[in-house]
């Protein structure tokens, strides 16, 4: 991209899209606040702005470094951010039940989030030098552990989320670091044969009848097909059985824990978070009215400041996590589409960048940080709409909170750090 | 030049990555408006119905909680429909109009439900915290004012009335301490409870069996949405939208009896404070379980304002009414444990039913430089073991007590479960204490006090110890037995609300006394004669019936009345109850205690079918000896 150059290798139209989002974001959240005069909602708005403000500031601060900066630190960063986790595990004050934050005076922090970007780049900097593939196991050694520890540290607190997210980035990564699409599939393939194995457990459950052989019937197909592919890419022996026993070990195990260990409510909290329909009172609750807010917007939207549902705060967390429902009460489909657009744009753009940059580092850089963005853009929206599980992950540019504005201004300053000038360290 | 410039992409390859990933980001993107066509588009219509004026409320169905019945089937909780005043702030347009029209509401008796406007006003401030939950305002009006208040209901905006079921018990204070009491969850433990599908406002066991077996009478509450007008009025519940129904609660079925709680309510006194127990020794079954004094559980189910007033008494009075002594009261066991020391004796082999004491009981006993006395100060002389028991003379027992030593004495004790919790069902037992050379050198370690061997004489008598009235009962009840000891329990069984089985409790034995059978013969015969004409135990004699028994006079305070003590199982031979009484501050055993037990035992023999069936079996037997 020869224009990077030309304009000092600064991307405008990426930058104002994303300021256009961050001031979008303060109207909806306003919006969904504004009738809260006293009380805990009251001003919620205005320390957004602040806020974005500082996340704008913290983007041109982050662009302003030298990425050589970023590559010989990053360990030092990943360290950091493990640190914070291990102490919040420690000394975090309770929030909403789980061990989250650390309270630095008024303000409380969120290490989940800051271990997004240590995660991100230590991966960038291991990957940078090695390439991977699953013909060597013992290339994932390195990667796997860098992944494993925060994962295993948040999945503790417990915030399932943001572990979803630690594994989410990293299948962008070793793809661009040499994994195949089919070695992708290969990856993922336990993670399937899990969904599959236990959805016909999940049906049955409730009802009379135990799941049969017939429930087996989609994880057999998938195993056929996971076969098929074996056969017809031949990797090596060691990988082949490692992954059919993979597969086979992960339904199993499914299948017996699901039958043998889970008891009766504990199934059903597993169920609630899939399917949260089936506890309207819990979090099908926000799932439903968030729906219904969705819905009620229907082509063109109630208009700014006049949606119902939304205004009337039926959902506790609409400000954050539920922020897409107001989107679409007030600016229905076309407003919803649009923003998906502007996200869409900011996507694209972003991987396309790595057209112009030949460093390693600063590539993978930028595929995590847009991987990232992407991967909170989809679970949070496809949440609001009721097909995902409430995971708790917030939704980029609109959602109100400082830990994760920061943490995305970040991301969106390594994304607009890459300098062909800057390329060679 | 540092390592990264080394390893660079190749520019083909990054093309390709980079459109392979936008295109992934694309097909996600993709599904999402897909998803939005459909909820925004294809579900509009039905979406925008539940929207308008945001008319889908969520309501909790509350589940019947489960019902409370004794042994016989007679109810000693049950549930009643009670009404409630609430309010919706967020529809609240004007709110001293609304205060103005509340306040004209009133029954037909003229009597207004909102006494003062300040009081009200304040309610609503408070509720308006919680634009969007229904808080509420009064609680149990009466059922003409729900029907004025629908009437009404577009003039009072905001207003609703909600149904809910109160706790009712028929026996009142006769079973406070067994059933317990409902209350609202506090605050402070919300956050912990919210997770096992507690509401805000609900009310939970908080005592006694209410608390102890919660998750069996809770039930699982369910949920449905309704539609809402604009007045907050509940017009029904929207079709094609996820119900629940709430799961009732089990019915729970006792061993106790309510006419035997009933009748130790009425015949312990009053202003005494104090404990009953009665219990079967042959599976642990717990028929009456008393402690004075006592407060009115319905109190608790009360509406707010009256029931504060109750609760400040109950809470603040100094004979602690809310303790249930029967399991939580600590009492020396006095002259009751001699029974213990004497089954030690005899099942140890040191002593048999002919042999003495060395020394002849003359009213005091000189042990090193401190002499301790009997009750009888003219002297008992040399008394074998059954008239040392049956006139309780304490220097037998002090040489007893020398020549088995402190540990023989406890290991019996404990055998027959007294110093640890007998495990009963019910929250808060306490466990007691029995001295020996060990446990007094731990406890008293703080203080410095160091074991002496003539610690032993207050052992062997029953001071010292500690014990709660129903390990008492279970004690005399492993005496008379013989073989086994039984865990007390009080649930029995729990049940569907239309009858169907759900859980049957059985017997479980805690511990064997462990005694030999010649000795107990010997106890049986000793305890015999404590409740037969001359001795100390003659008031609690039933016609027809050996009763075996011994009395207590434990002196607590230098100064004070002693506390009066007294158990008994009966038929003795094979007993089938076995009872305790506890008076504290009242006097002697035999003239204070034995009287109740006597009156229990005697309604037990006459009026229940168990007893009756073994008056006849007594008789009959009696009359073919004869």
């Amino acid at each position: 991209m020869p224009e990077l150059e030309k304009k000092g290798g600064f991307d405008f139209s990426f930058f104002f899209t994303a300021v256009i989002l961050w001031i979008l974001g303060v109207l909806l959240i306003y919006s969904a606040t504004h009738i809260h005069e006293t009380g805990p909602l009251a001003g919620v708005s205005r320390s957004q702005i602040i806020w974005v403000t500082m996340a704008i500031v913290i983007v041109l601060v982050i662009v302003s470094i030298p990425t050589v900066f970023y590559y010989t630190f990053s360990y030092v960063f990943y360290g950091l951010s493990l640190l914070l986790l291990v102490y919040v595990g420690f000394m975090g004050t309770a929030s909403k039940g789980a061990e989250r934050w650390i309270a630095l005076g008024s303000i409380k922090l969120q290490p989940s989030e800051f271990a997004k970007i240590g995660l991100l780049l230590a991966l960038a900097r291991y990957l940078s030098t090695k390439k991977i593939s699953l013909e060597h196991i013992s290339s994932f050694l390195v990667p796997i552990i860098l992944i494993a520890v925060p994962f295993v540290l948040v999945l503790k607190q417990p915030d399932l989320g943001t572990a979803l997210v630690f594994c989410a980035m990293s299948l962008p990564l070793f793809f661009w670091a040499g994994l195949s699409l089919i070695e992708i599939f290969f990856l993922v393939s336990p993670g399937i044969s899990l969904t599959l194995s236990a959805i016909p457990l999940i049906l049955a459950f409730g009802t009379d009848q135990t799941a049969g052989i017939a429930g087996s019937i989609p994880w057999g197909i998938f195993f056929l097909i996971l076969c098929a592919v074996l056969y017809f890419t031949r990797p090596n022996m060691i990988i082949l059985i490692g992954i059919v026993v993979l597969n086979l070990f992960t339904a199993g195990v499914t299948t017996l824990v699901w039958n043998s260990f889970l008891q009766d409510y504990q199934k059903m909290r597993i169920i609630s978070f899939i399917d949260p329909q089936q506890d309207p009172a819990g979090a099908g609750y926000q799932v439903i009215q968030s729906k219904v807010a969705i819905g009620s917007g229907h082509l063109f939207g109630k208009g700014y400041l006049k949606g119902t549902q939304t205004r009337l705060s039926f959902l506790p967390e609409q400000h954050t996590d539920f922020i897409f429902s107001v989107l679409g009460e007030q600016f229905g489909l076309i407003g919803c589409t649009g923003v998906l657009m502007l996200f869409l744009f900011l996507i694209i753009r972003g991987y396309l960048t790595t057209r112009a940059i030949r460093n390693r580092f600063t590539n993978l850089l930028i595929v995590g940080s847009v991987s990232i963005i992407g991967f909170h853009i989809f679970v949070n929206i496809a949440m609001t709409l009721g097909m995902m599980p409430v995971t708790g992950l917030p939704l980029p540019f609109l959602s109100y909170g400082g830990s994760f504005t920061f943490t995305l201004a970040i991301l969106v300053g390594f994304i607009l750090n890459a300098r062909v000038s800057r390329q060679d360290f | 030049m540092p390592r990264g410039s080394r390893v660079q992409d190749d520019q083909q390859e990054r093309s390709y990555k980079s459109l392979i990933l936008s295109g992934a980001i694309a097909v996600f993107f993709f599904i999402l408006i897909a998803r939005l066509f459909m909820v925004q588009v294809i579900q509009a219509e039905t979406n925008i119905k539940l929207s308008k004026e945001n008319r889908m409320q969520l309501r909790i169905l509350q589940a019947p909680r489960g019902q409370i019945f004794d042994r016989n089937g007679n109810a000693l909780a049950r549930n009643r429909p009670s009404y409630s005043l609430c309010i919706l702030p967020y529809q609240v347009k004007n709110r001293n109009k609304l205060v103005e029209k509340l306040l004209k509401i009133t029954t037909r008796k003229n009597e207004r439900i909102f006494k003062e406007s300040s009081e009200l006003i304040a309610r609503l401030q408070k509720a308006a915290y919680r634009r969007f939950d229904a808080t509420r305002i009064k609680e149990d009006i009466p059922m003409e004012i729900t029907s004025i208040i629908e009437e009404h209901s577009m003039e009072l905006p905001g207003i609703i009335t909600e149904i809910e079921s109160r706790r009712e018990y028929p026996l009142g204070p006769a079973a406070f301490h067994v059933l317990g009491y409902m209350g609202e969850i506090p605050e402070k433990h919300f956050d912990s409870l919210k997770g096992q599908g507690y509401h805000y406002g609900d009310v939970i066991g908080k005592a006694g069996l209410e608390y102890q077996y919660e998750d069996v009478f809770r039930g699982e509450s369910g949920q449905e949405y309704v539609e809402v007008n604009a007045y907050g009025k509940r017009l029904g519940a929207i079709e094609n939208m996820p119900r629940k129904e709430p799961d009732p609660g089990y019915d729970v079925y006792l061993t106790l009896d309510a006419d035997l709680q009933q009748l130790a309510y009425d015949e312990f006194p009053d202003s005494l404070r104090g404990s009953v127990v009665m219990l079967n020794p042959r599976n642990g079954e717990v028929l009456c379980m008393l402690s004075n004094p006592s407060a009115d559980p319905n109190i608790f189910s009360m509406a707010t304002g009256l029931r504060s007033k109750q609760w400040a008494e109950i809470a603040t009075d100094p004979d602690l009414p809310l303790n249930n002594r029967a399991i939580g009261g600590t009492y020396t066991p006095g002259s009751t444990f001699k029974l213990v020391s004497a089954a030690a004796g005899l099942a140890s082999g040191e002593i048999t039913a002919k042999s003495r004491m060395p020394r002849a009981c003359t009213g005091a006993y000189r042990f090193g430089n401190r002499v301790a006395h009997c009750w009888y100060s003219k002297g008992h002389g040399r008394l074998r073991l059954p008239d040392a028991v049956k006139l309780s003379c304490n220097i037998y027992f002090y040489q007893l007590g020398l020549k088995l030593g402190s540990m023989t004495i406890s290991k019996y004790a404990h055998r027959l479960g007294l110093g640890e919790k007998t495990g009963i069902d019910l929250p808060g037992e306490r466990s007691g204490w029995i001295c020996n050379e060990e446990s007094y050198n731990v406890r008293h370690k703080a203080r410095g006090w160091q074991w002496t061997r003539g610690i032993v004489l207050d052992v062997a008598i029953g001071q010292q110890h500690i014990v709660t009235p129903l390990q008492l009962a279970c004690m005399i009840g492993a005496l008379g037995n013989g073989s086994d000891l039984y865990t007390p329990f009080l649930v029995k069984e729990w049940r569907t609300g239309s009858g169907i089985m759900v859980k049957q409790i059985s017997p479980k034995t805690k511990s064997s006394p462990d005694l030999d059978s010649a000795t107990v013969a010997t106890m049986r015969k000793i305890m015999e004669s404590v409740v037969n004409p001359g001795g100390t135990g003659w008031r609690s004699a039933v016609p027809g019936i050996p009763v075996g028994g011994k009395t207590g006079s434990a002196e607590w305070k230098k100064g004070e009345k002693t506390h009066a003590l007294f158990v008994a199982c009966a038929p003795v031979y094979d007993p089938v109850v076995a009872i305790a009484v506890v008076v504290e501050n009242a006097g002697h055993g035999g003239s204070v205690a034995a009287p109740i037990a006597g009156k229990l035992l005697r309604y037990y023999f006459e009026h229940k079918d168990e007893g009756a069936s073994l008056v006849k079996q007594y008789t009959a037997r009696k009359n073919n000896a004869e």
